[in-house]
């Protein structure tokens, strides 16, 4: 028996007014694997997330959840199965890192509803897994972007969800904590069969964490694969308009991206002419 | 780790409560006419007829006692009105009178006051009402301007929000410029706000009313702890977002327009209780909603105890005790505890 596909979507089409920013999108996600979602700016993958969370309801197509249909669930058990780790979260007000990760135990709750030991406990374990638990008491804009990032992917598993999605997870971070971030959440696909999709701004990250990608293209499906087959000359040279250079990771096997500059690599080659041209003479 | 736990919240809650009865009965005995805790016992003892049994016991019971819960109502009002509308606006500088709904009130008022109006509903006076209704019609208005597509625009009702207000107060000062000067004073002691001159039946609607209100408003605290977060993670949590906006909206602005159609425009408590009461106990509405509807309670009973003892027989405007006393207060706070405002 095979189990139907986690996410299930078909000739998915949404816009906010004018223009379609998803233009008939049809793929399907399966439970455990590590989806990556990458394509230039305004190509629509963090609509594709709002899509899936909910947020925003498609105009045409359809999204099946389990092999149910979003719109027959409620808000809730919607957040029941998937937990969403936004870019950046702004906090108006001094909440401390355990009440923001507590948060995450709400679609469990109903009305005034005060957290029980169990919930308690949950949220313990997220942020032990998360390597939060240290800093609980302390007030969430207090820390570093990083720690920060930490706190939010906490309050998502604590949520017990089944699903993560992510949302350019490390934009505003340095490389360290993006190691580190997508450490974790790859740790936590193979310990806990986390299903994770990830919106991608890094192409490299990308390339070394995700089982398959989708690469967009104004609002459609340009190149859907392993990373190897989204991840070539010709496909980002197309969709991205510019010249980049793809080779294999010396350590991992994974494609490689390097960008190449119009003005810098002109420059190399006078370089290498000059250097050419001074050994004849 | 330590989540809010039901004994926290009973024991903090219990203690502003003890705080706020032994406020009441202290600011009972405090006055010009001098009034002592024994006097109370004779009051209840000795039976009514001789003169200074009356002249006692209408002082504390029809002259102070009144006062000072209104005042307990209107602070607490104000600032859980205050609590709410900063988690909906998610601004820290947002207070009750910020979406325009106490300029409506005002402007209710003043109708009231020029036209000399003598409409009243049982013994409910017709200044209140006038306030009341104007309150009303600009929740209304700007309710329906903000809602786009079926749903709120936060954005958009701050913005609407804060012109209503901005024309409302342009129509009072027309209104106050074209008034004749015994009507102007009575318009400006009006605006500045006073907890006198206010019966026990005005005083109970107003309790019931606002106490009815900040219950359903209790309800919803942990919504409003969600709301902060921002309407897509509060959606992605499972809160139903546009009915929780609806309700923290029209929740707060019933219950300011309730106390201002009262008392007049009484600032600052609004802004300064939510921050401090934030300081002390923390962010989770559950328990910063409650405590700081106590504590503001607390707070304007002081304020107005202060206003009508220290020039007696003249009163200070109220309002400017709850900025003077209150506003060096906060920015001491605000001084040692940068990084919560500042980040």
């Amino acid at each position: 028996m095979t189990l139907p596909p986690f996410f299930r979507v078909k000739d998915l089409r949404f816009r906010y007014d004018q223009s379609w920013v998803l233009d008939g999108l049809s793929f399907e996600v399966r439970e455990g694997e590590v989806l990556g979602i990458i394509g230039p700016n305004g190509s629509g993958k963090t609509t594709i997330l709002r899509i899936l969370s909910r947020v925003l309801m498609p105009q045409e197509g359809e999204v099946h959840l389990q092999g149910k249909n979003l719109l027959a669930l409620s808000q809730k058990e919607i957040a029941q199965i998937i937990g969403v780790v936004p870019q950046d979260t702004y906090f108006p007000f001094p909440f401390t890192v355990g009440e923001v990760v507590l948060m995450g135990r709400s679609p469990w709750l109903s009305g005034f509803g005060f957290e029980s030991e169990r919930d308690l406990q949950i949220a313990s374990q997220a942020m032990t897994l998360t390597n939060t638990l240290s800093f609980s008491n302390r007030l969430i804009f207090e820390l570093s972007g990083g720690e920060r990032q930490r706190v939010i992917i906490a309050r998502a598993l604590a949520q017990r969800s089944q699903v993560m999605l992510l949302d350019e997870p490390t934009a505003h971070l340095d490389i360290g904590y993006q190691i580190e971030i997508y450490d974790l959440i790859k740790k936590l696909n193979v310990e806990k069969r986390l299903t994770l999709i990830i919106v991608a701004h890094d192409l490299n990250l990308a390339s070394e964490y995700c089982d398959r990608l989708i690469l967009l293209d104004t609002g459609r499906i340009y190149k859907m694969g392993s990373p190897k087959e989204v991840i070539t000359e010709e496909n980002l040279s197309r969709v991205y308009q510019s010249k980049v250079l793809v080779e294999e990771n010396p350590v991992t096997g994974a494609p490689r991206v390097t960008l190449l500059s119009k003005l810098m690599s002109r420059k190399y080659r006078e370089k290498k002419l000059t250097a050419r041209s001074n050994r004849i003479s | 780790m330590k989540g809010l736990s039901l004994k926290k919240w009973l024991i903090t809650i219990l203690l502003l409560a003890i705080l706020l009865i032994v406020t009441i009965i202290f600011c009972s005995f405090q006055g010009s006419a001098d009034i002592k805790l024994k006097d109370l016992l004779e009051i209840f003892s000795n039976s009514p007829g001789q003169t200074w049994w009356n002249t006692k016991a209408i002082i504390l019971l029809k002259v102070r006692l009144p006062r000072i819960l209104l005042a307990c109502m209107v602070g607490g009002a104000l600032a859980v009105s205050g609590v709410v509308l900063q988690a909906l606006l998610r601004n820290p500088l947002a207070d009750p009178y910020i979406l325009g709904v106490s300029s409506g009130s005002a402007l209710g008022a003043i109708i009231a006051i020029l036209l000399g109006l003598n409409i009243t509903i049982g013994t409910l006076p017709s200044i209140p009402l006038f306030g009341f209704a104007g309150g009303l019609l600009t929740i209304l208005f700007v309710y329906h301007i903000s809602k786009i597509h079926r749903k709120i625009s936060i954005q958009t009702m701050l913005l609407v929000g804060v012109v209503t207000g901005a024309i409302l107060a342009a129509i009072i000062m027309f209104i106050t410029s074209m008034a004749g000067p015994h009507k102007v004073q009575g318009i400006i002691f009006w605006l500045m706000g006073s907890l006198s001159s206010q019966e026990y039946p005005m005083v109970a609607i107003v309790s019931l009313y606002v106490i009815v209100g900040i219950l359903i408003l209790l309800y919803y605290a942990r919504s409003l702890n969600l709301l902060v977060l921002g309407e897509e993670s509060a959606t992605q949590l499972g809160l139903d977002v546009e009915r929780t906006k609806k309700i923290a909206f029209i929740g707060a602005s019933l219950i300011t327009g309730a106390a201002v159609s009262v008392s007049g425009l009484i600032g600052f408590v609004g802004i300064l209780i939510p921050h401090l009461m934030r300081m002390i106990i923390g962010s989770d509405h559950r328990l910063l909603l409650p405590a700081a509807g106590l504590f503001g309670g607390i707070y304007l009973i002081l304020a107005d105890t202060l206003a009508r003892t220290l020039m007696a027989p003249t009163e200070i405007p109220v309002g400017v005790i709850t900025a003077i006393c209150g506003g060096p207060f906060f920015i001491y706070l605000l001084r040692k505890k940068k990084t919560i405002f500042f980040h």
